[in-house]
């Protein structure tokens, strides 16, 4: 068979140079028009802080500072942005990191600074909204069920540990668990579906 | 028979606790929709609570910042306004012949605002099909004006990355002219200002993609596929579904371009799960079709050539269908499918004479050539080439001259008997070698 490799890619061009100029172009119909940054700040805003001071450990007046950047850059990506929630939680992440970056030069990062935050896996977005609203149902549990959680699920205790902990029967502290859980669930159901 | 109990939360979350293995012997959770949906909800609601973050105090003030609320509304508003301002004065400046746009744009120095360049930028994009080197000095305009914009007007970092803006633009419309060493340069500018701001990853990852074109042109496959996988990672953290297509989409031909068929073709199969344009999903089967041909799956590349083919017929693409057929064409001459493979190839001469592709009438004689030597028909090659000779002639084709040369040779070789599937071979790689390539035209 004859080789015309060099000619095919150049006839496949059609469909190479169009999904890449898709990703490079800039329609003028940027989000710029389209998007009322106020509106959207407002909406992500609790999301956004959440993601800089809880996972990136990042003061809040600091935090307020990134948001802004994050939103500027927002306003001048120059092309559609498909998913607003992913694509701003995803550039917190960055500009949370650059902030340690730069912080990094004059005081030691955080220990853990390596662990933070995967924004290479796809449903970051999700996941923190998902804590956000997790931490927000905390709130409003009883403490003794707040603890039983605490000491199971986040210090990874036993049923065994837990009843010690809280002076009672290992049936017992496997029921509260069981509760608690079932619980801290209804009350985010409760909160999503308020959000919808 | 009676349907089966759905477990209750409870016995879900009991069963959460006893661990995977248990899970994994449960013959209900595996087959039932519903539990197994609960379960995976509860599953998310225990990972999270083993999140530091869920647990930490620290507050947070639920009330926006006005101050931030205020810088962004006017932001926003100045940017309108500055964008509306250069509309008028793109007009005025394109309107005048190319050669006098710089010196219009010097001319005017309150044209140097972020908006003119973003206008510039938008016809940079439009510019690009039609007129190439109008686009690239359209971006050599809006890099001089995002250059010198003022950091104290716009803040540092909307100067920097609309610098990054402009040059990734203009490597890229370097890199469409075939000036590709200007284009390495230019997306470096660009990645540099990106890397200077600090908050451009998503605009360095456009730029990646930009690189990695350039790479797959300089045959730089190494660094091109690494630009580009660090663009998928971004474009995927950052939900941007149809930018990811595109750059896996270019992932593949680079790969194809190494010669790593197979490795293309895997991610042309996840592609092909996703939604796509009629128009893009055709190419896509097109490129299948080319990996399959390559890797002597000349079945699989058949089907795909195939569908392509029916696609492109019911989107109207005639020229398309045409360069596919022919494709389709030479795997069935690779199959021995010779009958097939003349029937097609001659249709396809046919359509290219038609649409006046004088480069693609040359060629797709010489693959005629080959299935009537490989049927020992040679004395019909004789009446093949005074048929694509006739035509250049009656166009008044000039540009095709070596082209016809090719030919004429092959016209000759086939009269004395001197004819075989080598001499057809040779004679193919001229013509093919005579193309013009398309992305070096405008180059110099």
């Amino acid at each position: 068979m004859l080789d015309q490799n060099t000619l095919e890619v150049i006839s496949t061009a059609n469909s190479a140079e169009e999904p890449a100029k898709a990703a490079v172009s800039t329609p003028a119909e940027a989000p710029v028009v389209e998007v009322d940054i106020g509106v959207l700040y407002v909406d992500y805003r609790m999301l956004l802080l959440s993601v800089a001071c809880r996972k990136f450990r990042i003061p809040e007046c600091e935090a307020e500072n990134l948001i802004q950047e994050v939103f500027l850059s927002y306003l001048q990506a120059g092309t559609k942005i498909e998913n607003a929630k992913a694509w701003l939680v995803a550039a917190m992440c960055n500009a949370s990191r650059h902030y340690w970056r730069a912080q990094g030069r004059t005081e030691p990062l955080p220990d853990d600074y390596g662990e933070r935050c995967d924004p290479s896996s796809n449903g970051v977005a999700d996941r923190e909204a998902q804590k956000l609203t997790v931490h927000q149902a905390l709130e409003y549990l009883q403490p003794r069920c707040r603890q039983t959680l605490y000491l199971h699920y986040f210090e990874g205790r036993s049923a065994g540990d837990v009843a010690r902990e809280m002076e009672t029967t290992n049936r017992y502290a496997e029921k509260l668990i069981h509760n608690c859980l079932k619980r801290i669930r209804e009350i985010y159901l409760s909160i999503t579906a308020v959000k919808r | 028979m009676m349907a089966e109990p759905h477990y209750d939360e409870e016995a879900l979350i009991a069963l959460l606790e006893a661990g995977d293995e248990s899970l994994s012997r449960d013959p209900h959770i595996a087959t039932c929709t519903p539990c197994s949906k609960t379960l995976a909800s509860v599953r998310e609601i225990a990972d999270c609570l083993k999140s530091p973050d869920v647990w930490d105090t620290t507050e947070i003030s639920p009330d926006p910042n006005p101050n931030v609320l205020a810088f962004l509304d006017r932001t926003q508003t100045e940017m309108r306004a500055e964008d509306a301002a250069a509309e008028p004065w793109l007009r005025e400046l394109l309107a005048q012949p190319r050669e006098a746009w710089a010196a219009t744009l010097h001319a005017h120095p309150e044209w140097r605002t972020a908006g003119m360049v973003r206008k510039l930028i938008a016809a940079t994009d439009r510019a690009i099909e039609t007129m190439p080197p109008d686009a690239v000095e359209i971006t050599a305009l809006a890099v001089d004006i995002a250059e010198a914009l003022p950091p104290a007007r716009y803040g540092e970092s909307t100067a920097l990355r609309l610098r990054g803006h402009a040059w990734r633009e203009r490597a890229y419309a370097l890199y469409f002219t075939g000036a590709y060493n200007e284009a390495v340069t230019a997306v470096e500018r660009s990645r540099k200002s990106f890397a200077e701001c600090g908050y451009s990853e998503f605009d360095d990852a456009r730029a990646a993609v930009v690189l990695a074109l350039i790479g797959s042109c300089r045959e730089t496959y190494g660094e091109a596929l690494g630009a580009v996988h660090f663009a998928d990672d971004v474009f995927g953290s950052y939900g941007a579904r149809l930018k990811l297509v595109a750059s896996r989409r270019t992932e593949a031909i680079i790969l194809y371009l190494a010669r790593r068929f197979r490795d293309a073709l895997t991610i042309y199969h996840d592609l092909e799960r996703e939604r796509l344009s009629d128009e893009d999903r055709a190419a896509l089967w097109q490129n299948i079709a080319l990996c399959y041909r390559e890797i002597g799956d000349f079945e699989a590349a058949g089907r795909y050539f195939a569908q392509a083919i029916q696609l492109c017929t019911k989107l109207g693409m005639l020229t398309y269908i045409a360069k596919t057929r022919w494709h389709f064409g030479r795997v069935l001459l690779a199959q021995g499918r010779h009958v097939e493979a003349l029937v097609v190839l001659r249709q396809v001469r046919d359509e290219f004479t038609e649409a006046n592709m004088a480069n693609d009438v040359a060629e797709v004689t010489t693959d005629i050539a080959h299935v009537l030597v490989l049927t020992g028909r040679t004395g019909e090659v004789v009446d093949e080439c005074h048929r694509a000779l006739g035509y250049f002639t009656a166009a008044g084709l000039t540009t095709t001259e070596p082209a016809m040369s090719a030919i004429s040779l092959l016209r000759e070789a086939a009269a004395v008997g001197r004819i075989d599937a080598f001499v057809v071979a040779d004679i193919r790689s001229k013509v093919a070698n005579s193309r013009p390539q398309l992305s070096r035209i405008y180059a110099d």
